[in-house]
Parts: structure tokens; C-alpha cells; sequence
């Protein structure tokens, strides 16, 4: 099943939260909509849902190119997945999985037994079958997660939608869930998206990802093509730790700036900062050492530039960190391995 | 130096418990206890006549009967009247929400007088066919027309129902009300649409969202209320006594026997009635507790 977006626009009152969206998703993909809070992602993954609706004559949401704008949400076999869960308290795992199953109309509801095998397959996909019998209060968040998502698949939707799903747990759980959510896309592969602030999370699982920003679709690409490309600065930032080398009216003191015009500005990741001893390269900035962290196998090291007063953060391995037996209040310099440089921007 | 104590959220836990017992023991366990004494000078054969006699008997029956229904009528208008307050915005949704107080404010006695008044042969909702029967003829007679319509012909729309059990009914009702809209409002408030969402989303209609996950969510509460409801309108005196014509053996409730008793002196007697009333109120209640217990619990555990 395609999704496609029209031209969604969307407002709260006077303010705008989404500003003529355009997407479309293949069948089969996985996709994330990332971007801070208050970007409009929510809105939009609510809209697809039919649980919001675009501002009247605000554009149209396609499922296999049909028009299902004006569907209800029960009408759009869709499978929702709410940030808290929202699993019904008063229900077990069991009877919370079949509650889809119960509610379909007395013609095309399967029986007993169908409802009992079904359930049960779903529950060995989410390893929580020991469970069935438990009552959502018993569980941890990542187990009602879990079955949070065997509940909206049970009706076999067509997309399926996740609100934040590793949004309230810890980062152990996430990291453990959102592998076990790809896997599982692997397997079912029906069309997902799944709304997220975190960008390791949307890089890590996703086919393609939508970087939004304040109601707008900044860039839709594959991960790869995201963190590498990346369309604009406002891209660049959020997908991770960077630096800014070199900004609008500072060219001039700012040698790394050589490849972008006037007007540019320069950033550069953390990993791509080189730092070495003697100042050879012309364009190398002089800087002091502040700190030097031991993050794992990489070195965390704090500088500052001699020019601008401003920090620079490098990230180096720990046999070029021995090399180089950085120390707090080293005079070094600075240049950059890989650097993106923007000619029109506003951050 | 060695920590403090536990702290506590009040302080002085033996002050507040010893405050809680004796207030218990002075307005609740005291009372009791001198009823059961009261009630102990009978011997069985006197406590056991007394209580089976006919009109006694047939009191107890209207009280908890015309109590039963009541209450059943109010679990389901509260149960709507809470729905609507906290689910609608409409004009005058304050106003209505604070004139559900008004049963609790009001003398009952004015409220029993007011609704014997209406519900008489000629009062305005008693004669209410018949009124509008005359109203009819008169309008017409003003334009010319001989009487329209017989007087008599909408004499299904006389609501006289003063001096029956209906109107006892109808009195308990709105004595009780507010407690079942003030239970289940809260419950309601709290609530999360996302649930309906959810199950909205997993192809439910409005009915088996309402009746699989909305109701069980509310159904303590409901229950609860329902049954402040039924206790009250048990106990009620003031308003019934209007409405109800007590005739002996017929529309005669149990507190009011109560008081005959007393203006006869036969303290004992009225005491046993009164005790018998309480031990199938309290069992009605632990029941009705009972269930909310094990709902609650199968909820949370």
C-alpha cells in the first residue's frame, strides 16, 4: 500500500503547524518523520491516520492512489500506535491483541478458535506469549510496547503508523526495540511510518527519512543521503554534532571557508575535525585544548579557537589521540577532513 | 546527628487517627450501639412479630422497591447527565452543572411538597391532559368554535401520580441524582480519547467502544454512585412523606413507620424496624462494594 500526500495544510488556530506537505511513501517502505518538537510530524502522521483532519480544502491523503481524505478512521484499516500505548486497562493481553478481531462486524468476525491460533501467532512475534493472561499494568513499557503493536497488527492493516513508539522508554530498551522493529518490517513488510525526535533512532531503522521542520518537508531521502547530503543546514544540524567553521560576514577570519562564497556557511562534524601540532596547512585554524574526554574508543576533545573565542568539538580515534598526547591548555591547530558548505541559509 | 523520623505529608499520625476514631465513635459507632441496645429489650417473639407484621412488611417492601428503582432510573440519567456535561460544550453547560447540586442544597421537604403540587389530580403535570384538553377549547371558543375536543379525551396525558408509588418513585429520583453524575463526572473528565481512538482504529463502533472500553473504565465509580443513590433514597423521609399518601399497608414507607412508632411510644419497636432497614442497607452496600472491590482489582493488580 502507497501513501501519498497532497498539499496538506493544517491549522491550530492561527497557527500554521503544517504548510502544504507532499509526500509519498512506496508500498513496503519504512519511514521516519524527524524533526523537533512542534515541526508538525505528529500532525501529519495524525492526519494520515484520519484522526486530525486537513484545514478544509487543505489537500487530500492517497492510499494506493484512492482518495481516503474524507474516511473515517475505522474505514482505513490502518494499525495506530500511540506513544503511551494506550491499551485498554480493564482488558488482558490476550483479549487486548483480539479486541480488532472482536469488533468486526458478526459477518467477516472469525470464531473462537481463528481468534484464539491468530492471537497466539502474534503473541510468539512479539516473544511475550507466556504473558497472554497478564493485564496491562503488569507489564514494562518496552513488553506494552510490544503488545500495543501485536494489537493494531491483528487486523492486518494496511499501514501501519507509530507515534513516537520508543518515546517513553530507556535507551537500552529503545536501542533493543527499534532493532527488533526493523526485523520485523523484514518480515510483515507493510508500508510504516513511524514519527520520531531522535535522529540516531530515524538513521538507524528507517528506509528513507523526512527531516520537517517548522511544518515543512526539509528533505526526504534515504539515511545515507540524508547525513551525507544534506539539503540544508538546518539537515545538517540535526542529524547530529557539528561546528560551525565559518558564518555569513566572517569569511574573512575564517580561512576553512575557502570553498563556500561570501555568504556561506561552513560546518563540519565533530569526527571530521583534524587536529595536529604544527600549523603547515595554511588554511588551519590555531586553537587550545580545553578538555580531553574518553568516550569508548574515541577521544572527546574540547578546543578553542585562538581567533574567535568560539569551542570546536573533535572527535579522534585513540591511537591518533595518543599520537598527538593532547593535554588542556595545548596550543594546536585545526583543519577539517570533510566539510558542508551552505550558500543560502537560515538556521 | 541522627536522621529524623519518617517524615509524613500530616503530621501527628496518633493525633489525626486518635481525632478519626472518636468523631467515628460519637456520630457513627454510638448511635448504632444504642439502637442495637434499644432494640435488644424485645424479646425474639416481640422483635421477630413486630417485624413481620403485614404493614411492616409491605413498608419495607415500597422503600426498597421505590429505593431499587430509583436508583436504577438515576444510574442511567446520571450516567448520561455526567456524559453530556463533560463530553459537550453547549451554552449553559455551567449553569446546568451547578444546578445538578441542587437536590443536596434544597429542604427535601420543599422538594416533596413541590412535587406532591405538581403530580396532584389537578396539578399542573397531575392534570396535565386535562389542562391542555381546556386550554384547547378555550383558545377555540375565543375564535368561535364550540369545544374541539371532549375534556376528557387527553386525559392519558394526567400524570397524577401523587399518592402512588410512582410519585414516590419520582421523588427518590431526584433526591438521588446528583450522586451519580458526581461520581462518574470525574472518571470522565480523566479520561483519555486516545483510547476511543484506539479502538476506533481497530475497526470499533461508537457502541462496542462505549461498552468495551469506556464503561468498564467508569463502572466503579458508576456503581458506586449508584448505590449513594440507593442508600439515600432508602433513608429518605422528608420529601416521600408528601407524595406518598401513606396510607397503612400500601404507601406507607419504612421511616415513616419509624416515626408512627415513636408518637406511640413503642421506642423498642421502632428501633427494631430501624434496625432492619440498616442490616439490609449495609448488606446491599457490602455487596454492591463487593463488586466494585474485585472490578477495581482486576483492573490494577
Amino acid at each position: 500500500m502507497s501513501i501519498e500526500v497532497r498539499g496538506i495544510s493544517k491549522s491550530f488556530g492561527p497557527t500554521r503547524v503544517l504548510k502544504e506537505i507532499d509526500l509519498r511513501i512506496e508500498t513496503g517502505e519504512l519511514v521516519a518523520l524527524l524533526g523537533p518538537s512542534g515541526s508538525g510530524k505528529t500532525t501529519l502522521l495524525r492526519i494520515i491516520a484520519g484522526m486530525e483532519h486537513a484545514d478544509p480544502g487543505g489537500g487530500s491523503v492517497l492510499f494506493d492512489g484512492q482518495d481516503i481524505t474524507a474516511q473515517g478512521i475505522g474505514d482505513r484499516r490502518i494499525g495506530f500506535v500511540f506513544q503511551h500505548y494506550a491499551l485498554f486497562k480493564n482488558m488482558s493481553v490476550f483479549e487486548n491483541i483480539a479486541f480488532g478481531l472482536r469488533s468486526k462486524p458478526w459477518r467477516s468476525r472469525p470464531d473462537a478458535a481463528q481468534i484464539k491460533s491468530k492471537v497466539d501467532a502474534l503473541l510468539d512475534l512479539i516473544q511475550l506469549g507466556s504473558l497472554a493472561q497478564r493485564y496491562p499494568s503488569q507489564l514494562s513499557g518496552g513488553q506494552r510496547q510490544r503488545v500495543a503493536l501485536a494489537r493494531a497488527l491483528a487486523v492486518e492493516p494496511r499501514v501501519l503508523l507509530l507515534d513516537e513508539p520508543f518515546g517513553a522508554l530507556d535507551a537500552t530498551v529503545r536501542r533493543e526495540l527499534r532493532r527488533w522493529l526493523r526485523r520485523l518490517h523484514e518480515t510483515i513488510h507493510v508500508t510504516t511510518i513511524f514519527v520520531t525526535h531522535d535522529q540516531e533512532e530515524a538513521l538507524e531503522v528507517s528506509d528513507r527519512v523526512a527531516v520537517m521542520r517548522a511544518g515543512q518537508i526539509e528533505q526526504f531521502g534515504s539515511p545515507q543521503e540524508v547525513y551525507e547530503n544534506p539539503a540544508s543546514p538546518f539537515v545538517f544540524q540535526f542529524l547530529g554534532h557539528y561546528n560551525v567553521f565559518s558564518a555569513r560576514g566572517q569569511v574573512a577570519d575564517a580561512p576553512l571557508s575557502a570553498g563556500g562564497g561570501e555568504g556561506a556557511l561552513t560546518l563540519v562534524r565533530p569526527h571530521d575535525v583534524v587536529v595536529s601540532r604544527n600549523g603547515n596547512d595554511r588554511d588551519a585554524i590555531p586553537a587550545r585544548v580545553l578538555h580531553v574526554g574518553l568516550v569508548g574508543p574515541l577521544v572527546r576533545v574540547e578546543l578553542e579557537r585562538l581567533d574567535r573565542k568560539e569551542s570546536i568539538d573533535a572527535e579522534l580515534t585513540s591511537e591518533a589521540s595518543k599520537e598527538l598526547a593532547l593535554k588542556p591548555g595545548d596550543s594546536v591547530f585545526v583543519t577539517s577532513r570533510h566539510e558542508h558548505s551552505f550558500e543560502d541559509y537560515s538556521i | 546527628m541522627v536522621a529524623a523520623a519518617k517524615r509524613r505529608v500530616i503530621p501527628g499520625f496518633g493525633l489525626t487517627l486518635g481525632y478519626t476514631l472518636v468523631t467515628l465513635s460519637c456520630f457513627v459507632l454510638l448511635p448504632l450501639g444504642a439502637l442495637a441496645v434499644r432494640t435488644a429489650q424485645l424479646s425474639w417473639p416481640e422483635f421477630w412479630a413486630t417485624i413481620t407484621d403485614p404493614v411492616v412488611v409491605a413498608a419495607y417492601r415500597l422503600t426498597f422497591g421505590a429505593s431499587a428503582v430509583a436508583a436504577l432510573c438515576n444510574a442511567v440519567l446520571g450516567l448520561m447527565t455526567a456524559w453530556v456535561l463533560v463530553r459537550y460544550r453547549f451554552p449553559g453547560r455551567r449553569l446546568l452543572d451547578a444546578l445538578i447540586d441542587f437536590p443536596f442544597a434544597l429542604p427535601t421537604a420543599v422538594a416533596g411538597l413541590t412535587f406532591s403540587n405538581l403530580y396532584l389530580k389537578d396539578g399542573w403535570i397531575g392534570g396535565f391532559g386535562d389542562r391542555l384538553a381546556g386550554l384547547v377549547n378555550s383558545a377555540g371558543a375565543s375564535l368561535g368554535y364550540p369545544a374541539l375536543i371532549p375534556s376528557d379525551s387527553l386525559g392519558w396525558l394526567d400524570f397524577a401520580y401523587t399518592n402512588t408509588p410512582t410519585g414516590i418513585v419520582l421523588v427518590l429520583i431526584f433526591v438521588g441524582l446528583p450522586f451519580v453524575v458526581r461520581s462518574v463526572q470525574p472518571v470522565l473528565q480523566e479520561w483519555d480519547a486516545e483510547y476511543e481512538l484506539a479502538a476506533e482504529s481497530l475497526g470499533a463502533g461508537p457502541f462496542t467502544t462505549f461498552r468495551r472500553v469506556i464503561f468498564p473504565e467508569i463502572f466503579p465509580a458508576w456503581l458506586s454512585g449508584s448505590s449513594l443513590a440507593f442508600a439515600r433514597a432508602v433513608g429518605e423521609y422528608g420529601s416521600v412523606i408528601f407524595i406518598a399518601g401513606n396510607i397503612p399497608g400500601k404507601s406507607q414507607i419504612a421511616p415513616l413507620l419509624i416515626v408512627q412508632k415513636l408518637d406511640d411510644f413503642q421506642y423498642a419497636q421502632a428501633t427494631a424496624i430501624g434496625m432492619v432497614l440498616l442490616l439490609a442497607s449495609l448488606a446491599i452496600l457490602l455487596v454492591m462494594n463487593g463488586i466494585e472491590t474485585w472490578v477495581r482489582r482486576r483492573q490494577t493488580a
